[in-house]
């Protein structure tokens, strides 16, 4: 909680677009009427909780965690961003269960472990907390009774990805994958999968906590030679090392690279013609806009139905330089 | 030939000479890969950097980490160490404008501090190294995390380091590449030789067997025990510091995960060079390999086109296996002396 009053957040244009757009969208008008949204009475005092096995540190939650802190001021309730000291979805089911214990009025919840996480969120929402489920986990919506899900399709950011990689004339991609075995990033490998062609897809599993092994084991499979094509699943981690690693082999002519998600890195690598593209799930409104939805709900009742999509979109070299700002501060 | 248990004669010369399990490890599975993926490059000038500069990273640390634990302490902190060192020296080289000097001085400084917090929280409380430095790993990560957090203004890694020291000879020093190798490599194989040397031949070394084997008796013969201690868990924070450096300069840019594992990685090449866990016995050479068999495995199975997921369980089976041929071989050379 301190962490996240503490954090020196600038105000952004951004954010401030997007609440007045959602504000415009969820009033269900956009008469000259509307005017600056009611902090006072019933949402003041409101309290949210965001449940997630991100990594501290990890530069995609960070994001998300800015968003929530956003939202935080911005709708003018009190948010608590808790997150599990390892990627460990037993610590997340605990994290969950503490919330139910404390009955927030609101629970976001990230949900990259369906199987380990399903039933703790079905027991939070039969307490009667209003859950919304953020960045991952969009078929856990039906099987939980959650109130909606904020975040990407990732076989469909796998599938665009690839068809924007097959247009490019590419005919065979390592998926470099940072966390084999988890649906949400599987998922990406199989929508590039079906895009590009069955077994046209090499799963290669990377290491994010070693940058200089990440980039050489990217060495070792241009040279072992077969793919034109990468797919980075993570930005700054595997994109970077990816990037670094097809230059220092001289396949820059050869081999076409992109990456899901942004870093500083990456989208210098974009300006620069290194990356074909960043595919952006926005994450910012993963922590933003269920806080939004949460209070509007408190409030007055009422949401959107089911899924708020906040990506793919994409950043190519065309809109690189005005996204690179931004990500510095954490915000894309 | 009078028991069974005594080994053949050539086994006996082996006593002295611990590093032989490691070297022939090293080539058994370098063997291995060059038979199985001879033909994808891993053979080539860039295959064999490609490992190297693995290796040549994780021996670096592993260097210090031997001496540390044939001292008989661990050091939990070395990959958190490795992340804060990164984050200490690029901040304010690329965000302050310092000369890359001045900022890999103000990581080693800050290195040499946490090292020394380490080394005095040991000796003082008389607490197992173990506990105390895992303590260290949580604290330190955090402390890096929230810093870099609070500092950029909410995001977790530096970048821009390329443009922010161009042509700077420290750079190249560090960074560059001699004879296609990268210069870490050639770091590495100097401070093995000049550890070995000092290990092996100066008082200094004596005294790190001596507080390793019995420090009580190593105490007793005037051995300063706690200084050699305190100096090698400093030594220890600033190998993780100059990796971290190269890390940077390679790689173009600091993040604050980047580190994780590390120090089970460099206990992992000591173990596999014939380091003993319970301290007063291990060579530098035997860890130097230990991380050479590390970096072999951890690349070369990329070369295999094999499912990268057995990695681990891959690299937990020669572990175990360098492990029980290293205590075979002493045994018998033990029996046989």
């Amino acid at each position: 909680m301190r962490t996240l009053k503490a954090k020196r957040l600038r105000v952004t244009a951004v954010s401030l677009a997007l609440a007045a757009a959602f504000a415009a969208v969820a009033c269900g008008g956009d008469d000259k009427t509307q005017s600056a949204p009611d902090t006072g009475s019933s949402r003041a005092g409101m309290h949210i909780e965001f449940a997630f096995a991100g990594v501290p540190g990890d530069p995609y939650y960070t994001v998300i965690k800015n968003g929530a802190a956003q939202a935080e001021k911005d709708m003018g309730v009190d948010v608590e961003f808790k997150e599990t000291a390892q990627y460990d979805f037993q610590e997340q089911v605990r994290l969950i269960k503490a919330a139910i214990a404390r009955k927030p009025d609101g629970l976001v919840v990230s949900e990259e472990s369906p199987e380990v996480l399903d039933g703790p969120v079905k027991d939070a929402v039969d307490a009667g907390i209003p859950v919304i489920i953020a960045a991952a986990g969009e078929d856990s919506v039906a099987k939980t009774g959650a109130l909606g899900f904020v975040g990407q399709n990732e076989f469909e950011v796998g599938f665009k990805a690839g068809l924007q990689l097959k247009a490019a004339g590419v005919k065979r991609v390592a998926c470099l994958n940072p966390a084999v075995g988890t649906p949400n990033l599987d998922s990406r490998c199989e929508g590039l999968e079906k895009a590009i062609g069955t077994g046209n897809v090499d799963v290669i599993a990377i290491d994010q906590t070693d940058r200089t092994a990440a980039k050489n084991r990217v060495k070792a499979i241009l040279q072992r030679g077969g793919v034109d094509g990468i797919l980075a699943l993570a930005a700054a981690t595997v994109a970077e090392p990816a990037v670094a690693a097809v230059e220092e082999s001289g396949k820059q002519d050869e081999v076409t690279v992109a990456t899901i998600d942004l870093s500083p890195g990456v989208l210098s690598a974009v300006r620069d013609g290194k990356l074909l593209f960043a595919s952006d799930q926005q994450q910012f409104l993963a922590g933003y806009l269920p806080v939004v939805l949460l209070a509007l709900q408190h409030q007055y009742g009422i949401r959107p139905p089911s899924f708020v999509p906040t990506g793919p979109s994409y950043v190519t070299k065309a809109n690189a330089a005005e996204v690179i700002e931004l990500s510095k501060r954490g915000i894309r | 030939m009078t028991t069974p248990a005594i080994g053949p004669d050539w086994l006996r010369g082996l006593r002295r000479r611990p590093e032989v399990t490691p070297v022939a490890g090293a080539f058994a599975v370098w063997l291995f890969f060059a038979l199985i993926a001879g033909g994808t490059g891993f053979l080539t000038t860039q295959g064999t950097a490609n490992y190297l500069e693995v290796a040549a990273q994780l021996g670096i640390i592993t260097i210090a980490v031997t001496l540390l634990m044939i001292a008989g302490e661990f050091d939990l902190s070395v990959g958190s160490m490795l992340g804060a060192a990164g984050v200490l020296m690029a901040y304010p080289v690329v965000e302050l404008g310092w000369p890359l000097w001045a900022g890999m001085g103000f990581a080693f400084a800050g290195a040499s501090l946490v090292g020394l917090i380490n080394g005095l929280l040991v000796i003082r409380t008389a607490l197992p190294s173990f506990i105390v430095t895992l303590a260290s790993l949580f604290i330190l990560r955090g402390v890096t995390i929230a810093f870099t957090h609070d500092v950029t203004g909410g995001a977790t890694q530096v970048g821009g380091v390329d443009e922010a020291t161009a042509g700077s000879f420290l750079r190249s020093a560090l960074a560059g590449e001699l004879l296609g190798l990268p210069a870490a490599v050639f770091w590495w194989i100097a401070m093995t030789l000049v550890a070995s040397v000092v290990l092996a031949k100066s008082r200094f070394g004596n005294w790190v067997y001596g507080a390793g084997g019995d420090a009580d008796a190593a105490s007793k013969l005037g051995v300063p025990v706690a200084r050699v201690k305190v100096i090698l868990f400093v030594l220890t924070a600033l190998s993780a510091t100059l990796v971290a450096t190269i890390g940077v300069l390679v790689n173009g840019a600091a993040d604050v995960q980047q580190g994780q594992l590390k120090e089970f990685q460099a206990i992992t090449a000591a173990v596999i060079g014939g380091t003993l866990l319970t301290g007063g016995y291990g060579t530098v050479i035997g860890g130097a390999f230990g991380a050479l068999i590390f970096g072999m495995v951890s690349q070369g199975i990329f070369f295999t086109g094999a499912d990268a997921d057995w990695f681990q369980a891959f690299l937990g089976a020669m572990l175990l296996s360098a492990v029980l041929v290293n205590r075979y071989v002493t045994r018998h050379a033990q029996a046989a002396s």
